[in-house]
């Protein structure tokens, strides 16, 4: 595994493993990380990776998959775990994905599509997880309510 | 705005709308947002018979929350809660473009609440009700919004369902070509037939593939001259005609060809009015035999990706003459070799020799993709170039399994997460070379790297040395997977570690898993070609 982390990582940051090279960029707030080639249960964690360290201040992450020819349960594995800390955190997770495609298949296969609607393209995630932040504004307001009231 | 809901009544002194509610055919989800568990109860109770999925909220933060997953039909909002409150959570709900369309009914059990709550109607509020609500007006309310939403799905499942319609209408041509063709399993297919540009022209081309008694399979590509009403029907004829002979004889091509043209030239006097070729391939997919009248040579490509005509003595087209004696082509092919089949659309452009269009022919083969439907498309794109199809086209692939098919693939390999990935892609290569093709390499790649995944991770601990077993055969028309470790199954943990096991099942035809002291084999078959062809 090439890592090349020590560099300055924004934007765009690549870690390449035997099956796919997974990009990491910034992007209007939003921490991009893309797929090119294969994920399994074998390189996931490069991927689990490149989505971790956002800043506070950061509105999200977008996985993107239009370039993943392969994806597999450890994969949604993931996405899962990554949408519940986000959530957490008052962050926003977007997936995109191309209709048809084998990644599609998987996110329908697993039941995570009925979850979160995959997005077409990234101006899509993007413009999604800003679209978001109401919401999220109204989740933190409470989230700072409620840590000013235990102190 | 109007504080009422439209058809809904005009509020609480209106007469209670009956309880009988037709329960929708769809269903669609209603959130329910109140910080008093009794509340949420008695709404839940309220609402139940409309048959709806209900989803509660403790908080207006949770609402957001749940707002930011899914979609609902209507929100029945608390006004009064600690947090955001009910008015602070509708704003942030109505600044979202995605969720500003929502119905807001508020709940509210205070008269003075009232007048905040018509404030909130510019915040997207469409109604309120007053605690203690009566029951059934509550229920008439939300029923409303439930039915406006299951139109909205149904209007989307309309439009959708007439472009199909649309599609399907189609020519008489379409109707006249083999719904699907033959599953079996020593040859892959595929098929594409497009009309010409000139929508009015109903064309004559024709492909079909039958099954013959003995065990092997006659395949047909045809071309009747003209077009319009006429060509079809003789097109339909003809195909008819063909299946009887070839069930008659069916192991020669020629004879086939031979009784063919002589019920062409008494019914149609002795003019020319087909080009055809029939071919007969073994059951083992290795021996093929076939027989032109008048048509282009059939184009094969070997395992390697070497294509060539397969050139063969020019018979005269059915209905030339009274008689004619047809000769065969005879041979073996190899392993995954592929042949096309095709009607001279593909290769014919206006004002350009045959020969080029042949050699166009033969490269775009030659540089298409593996999967049999996608080559197909590749090479329907390539040959016809920037959409100017003059004539109709007709295009028939089959892969063979052909002489010297490898048999099962059986693997030993470590018990590492590394290992995944190299049994899949093993497995990727032994399907596309064994011969029989198969219409899905996708979910089998997949069901296979869960199987392996799990293997990997629970069967064993994580003490080196370990290795599993990965076995695939093709036997009775099914692609049969087998992967077994001498590990103590165990039960898949920790969170959409169960996932990978429901895929498996929905991927394969059949999965078994044997639980033995001696390790854990998980057998699991698929038809290679079972899902639906053109």
């Amino acid at each position: 595994m090439a890592m090349s982390s020590a560099e300055q990582p924004i934007p765009g940051v690549a870690e390449t493993t035997a099956l796919a090279e997974i990009e990491r960029s910034e992007q209007e707030g939003v921490r991009v990380v893309a797929v090119v080639g294969e994920v399994d249960v074998s390189n996931v964690g490069a991927l689990e990776g490149a989505a971790q360290g956002l800043s506070n201040e950061a509105l999200g992450v977008v996985v993107d998959l239009s370039r993943a020819t392969y994806i597999d349960s450890a994969t949604i594995g993931v996405l899962f775990r990554l949408r519940r800390r986000l959530d957490r955190r008052g962050q926003v997770l977007r997936v995109i994905c191309a209709p048809g495609s084998n990644a599609w298949r998987v996110l329908e296969l697993t039941g995570f599509d009925r979850q979160m609607h995959p997005e077409e393209d990234r101006d899509a995630a993007i413009a999604a997880i800003h679209e978001a932040v109401p919401l999220n504004d109204g989740i933190a307001l409470v989230n700072e309510q409620a840590r000013e009231g235990e102190e | 705005m109007t504080p009422v809901a439209p058809g809904a009544g005009a509020g609480v002194g209106q007469s209670p709308v009956s309880a009988q509610v037709a329960r929708p055919a769809a269903t669609t989800s209603i959130l329910l947002v109140d910080d008093d568990e009794h509340s949420l109860r008695a709404l839940r109770a309220v609402l139940e018979p409309l048959g709806q999925r209900m989803l509660s909220a403790r908080s207006g933060e949770e609402a957001l929350r749940r707002l930011l997953r899914e979609e609902f039909a209507v929100i029945l909002l608390d006004v009064r809660m600690p947090g955001l409150d009910g008015l602070q959570t509708a704003s942030y709900i109505n600044a979202r473009a995605r969720t500003r369309h929502v119905p807001i009914i508020f709940l509210t059990a205070h008269a003075e609440d009232v007048e905040q709550v018509f404030r909130a109607y510019a915040a997207g509020a469409v109604d309120y009700v007053v605690k203690p609500f009566d029951p059934d007006v509550l229920r008439s309310k939300v029923a409303v919004f439930v039915e406006l939403q299951r139109e909205r799905g149904e209007r989307v499942r309309e439009a959708r369902a007439r472009a199909e319609a649309e599609a399907i209408a189609g020519t008489l041509q379409r109707h006249l070509l083999p719904d699907r063709l033959p599953d079996v399993p020593a040859l892959a297919m595929a098929a594409r037939y497009r009309p010409s540009e000139r929508l009015a022209q109903v064309g004559g081309d024709w492909y079909d593939a039958i099954e013959l008694p003995g065990g092997g399979i006659g395949l047909v590509i045809g071309d009747v001259v003209g077009h319009g009403v006429h060509a079809a029907t003789l097109m339909g004829e003809l195909r008819a005609a063909l299946r009887a002979y070839a069930v008659a004889q069916p192991s020669s091509p020629a004879a086939v060809a031979g009784s063919l043209n002589a019920l062409v030239a008494s019914t149609h006097s002795a003019q020319m009015v087909a080009t055809m070729l029939y071919m007969v391939v073994s059951e083992d997919g290795a021996h093929v035999r076939f027989a032109s009248a008048g048509h282009p040579p059939p184009l094969l490509m070997g395992a390697d990706g070497e294509t060539r005509f397969l050139e063969h003595r020019h018979d005269p087209p059915l209905g030339a003459e009274e008689r004619i004696d047809f000769s065969e082509w005879e041979g073996e092919l190899d392993a995954g070799s592929t042949v096309l089949l095709y009607t001279d659309g593909l290769v014919e452009r206006r004002g350009e020799a045959i020969d080029v269009g042949l050699e166009r022919l033969r490269e775009a083969l030659g540089t298409g993709p593996a999967d049999l439907e996608q080559l197909c498309s590749h090479v329907l794109d390539r040959a016809i170039g920037a959409g100017d199809a003059q004539d109709d086209i007709a295009l028939l692939a089959v892969r063979l399994a052909g002489v010297g098919a490898p048999g099962a693939l059986e693997l030993d390999l470590p018990a590492e997460p590394a290992s995944v990935p190299v049994a899949r892609h093993r497995v990727e290569r032994w399907l596309a070379e064994s011969g029989g093709g198969c219409d899905d390499v996708f979910a089998i790649k997949l069901a296979v790297s869960e199987v392996c995944a799990n293997a990997v991770e629970h069967a064993y601990g994580p003490e080196p040395g370990h290795t599993f077993r990965v076995r695939a055969e093709r036997t009775a028309g099914e692609v049969v997977i087998e992967v077994s470790d001498s590990g103590r199954w165990r039960p898949p943990r920790g969170s959409g570690r169960g996932l990978g096991l429901g895929m498996i099942e929905q991927l394969m035809d059949a999965v078994d898993v044997e639980r033995a002291s001696s390790g854990t084999t998980v057998r699991m078959s698929k038809a290679p070609n079972g899902d639906e062809q053109r």
